[in-house]
């Protein structure tokens, strides 16, 4: 309610700005129409900068607390597969245990919503009052999630990450993800994911350096019904921190890099 | 992929000249707001709004998404002047170039999925997306979604830091200026796609300024004397684009070989 009424206030403010500017200014250059309209876009940042300082902070850098190869429900279940979906996942077990397997990861491809939380290795997480970014150093991964509210996904070509909106609810974090591809797997055991996927992640602080990342998957396709798993992040210390990108595709390289400089 | 073909994003909208419009669409999203409280505040995507950041007052505001004015597959200096080969670049270079003009272009990083480290990448043609928090600036590119930290807390690079694609960089603003100097940089990338060479002793100095509210200039500097006889400077331009939003870039798709059963990738290039 409080916030409700700092944002009304907020907009109050740019409208007395708005007009200010409208009398004051005269806008007969293309500079001086550019620097009202940077004018304005300051003016519409404040309230959500001022909304933001409130918020958890859950910015900075992160790793995982255990590595997980096989995802599992909140209470330590097997995820409720359909008959579809268990038969997709006993034939890509099959081929891994043959030695051949389809994992898309192994061609470098990524790894897609949410199995990106998965990678291994320290991720970096920038909060702005209107974006979260993450930044991993596995594979060099990044989202970025424009905080606009609830995912309202209208058409979007398909991608392998999927499409992100986000929001906070109070104390969460809330990152919606749909429009997926259908190449990814889940996890490393290869639980499938089809195009019509929904992702509901709900992340908060459950400790000061302890990142909480509940996970709700809705796949009618492969899952017989919504089932949440849930991800532990501890914080690295230091804001300033360096990632260095790690890249798959040398692994994939028949000659090892050279420099050409001669020495 | 060119820029034609690139996918549309779904929320675009288009960016509001005026600011009464602005104004308004503010007032009707703030009465929805407080209609069906506690939902989030609701953005229009594209909205100026996005480009609001958490740095301190006093530095100025490059953040957001820029769309690059400039590309290109050669970056002589810019200043028009010959580039200042040392022997071994000119002989590098040159060999490129036949290969390629006899149709077997060598092994380019860059069309493997690899990085093309700095400063190639300064010159590629898809967006980037600067964020700004009070430690780092980032500069986030579509190409190959590669990711650049900016150390702005003024420590040097630690002793141990190893030669990577991006190196490591410090920043500090000149006054409405972003000074980024960059060392440690790996010697497997090229200046441009052409085939100007570095080495790993390279240091890249960039200077990012905003020449209007909407355009950001980035002239940088390269210093490398193993590589060439002076230092000399490239120039990139970019415009700002709130309602683009970065679009997901995935190389590997176009990988034409599969590995082998050794998993890698026969590519049937020279190095």
């Amino acid at each position: 309610m409080i916030r409700t009424i700092s944002i009304s206030l907020g907009c109050l403010a740019v409208l007395w700005v708005a007009a200010a500017a409208g009398q004051n200014t005269a806008r007969t250059t293309k500079e001086g129409m550019l620097r009202e309209k940077e004018a304005a876009a300051a003016s519409l940042a404040a309230p959500r900068i001022a909304a933001d300082k409130l918020r958890p902070r859950i910015g900075g850098f992160w790793e995982p607390e255990k590595s997980v190869n096989a995802l599992v429900t909140v209470d330590g279940k097997t995820p409720p597969l359909t008959a579809a979906g268990r038969q997709l996942q006993r034939k890509r077990m099959a081929q891994i245990r043959a030695g051949r397997s389809d994992d898309p990861m192994n061609l470098c491809l990524p790894p897609g919503t949410p199995r990106d939380m998965l990678s291994p290795g320290p991720f970096m997480i920038a909060q702005t009052p209107a974006k979260i970014t993450m930044l991993h150093q596995d594979r060099h991964l990044i989202r970025h999630v424009y905080l606009d509210g609830p995912l309202e996904l209208l058409e979007a070509d398909p991608w392998w990450e999927g499409h992100f909106s986000g929001y906070w609810d109070a104390e969460v974090l809330v990152i919606e993800s749909a429009g997926f591809n259908g190449n990814q797997w889940l996890d490393s055991t290869g639980l499938p994911q089809s195009p019509n996927m929904k992702v509901v992640e709900r992340f908060r602080l459950v400790g000061p350096d302890t990142l909480e990342d509940l996970i709700t998957l809705e796949d009618s396709e492969f899952y017989s019904r919504p089932w949440t798993t849930r991800l532990t992040f501890r914080r690295l210390p230091g804001e300033g921190r360096h990632l260095v990108q790690e890249e798959c595709s040398e692994k994939l390289l028949e000659f090892p890099l050279k420099s050409y400089a001669p020495t | 992929m060119t820029s034609a073909d690139r996918p549309q994003h779904t929320h675009r909208s288009h960016v509001l000249a005026s600011v009464g419009l602005i104004a308004g669409l503010t007032l009707v999203s703030a009465t929805a707001i407080a209609q069906r409280a506690p939902a989030p505040p609701a953005v229009v995507t594209g909205d100026a709004a996005r480009r609001d950041v958490r740095v301190a007052e006093d530095v100025p505001n490059i953040s957001g998404v820029w769309v690059a004015l400039t590309s290109n597959r050669s970056n002589p200096p810019a200043d028009g002047g010959s580039t200042p080969f040392l022997p071994w670049a000119r002989e590098f270079f040159e060999k490129r170039a036949a290969a390629e003009a006899a149709g077997k272009p060598l092994f380019d990083p860059t069309a493997n999925c690899l990085p093309s480290g700095v400063p190639r990448i300064i010159s590629s043609p898809y967006p980037i997306d600067i964020v700004q928090t009070p430690q780092l600036t980032l500069i986030i590119t579509e190409t190959l979604h590669e990711f650049r930290m900016i150390h702005m807390d003024g420590k040097p690079k630690p002793d141990d830091f190893e030669p990577s694609y991006f190196g490591y960089s410090v920043g500090h603003w000149d006054g409405d200026t972003l000074v980024v100097e960059t060392t440690g940089l790996n010697g497997y990338t090229q200046v441009d796609e052409e085939g100007r060479p570095k080495s790993s002793d390279m240091r890249v100095v960039e200077r990012y300024q905003k020449r209007a509210p909407n355009i950001l200039d980035v002239t940088y500097t390269l210093y490398d004397p193993r590589t060439y006889s002076r230092p000399w400077s490239g120039h990139a331009q970019f415009r700002w684009a709130p309602e683009l939003r970065l679009s997901e870039y995935i190389c590997e798709e176009n990988n034409r070989n599969k590995p082998d059963a050794t998993g890698k990738l026969r590519l049937g290039v020279e190095q």
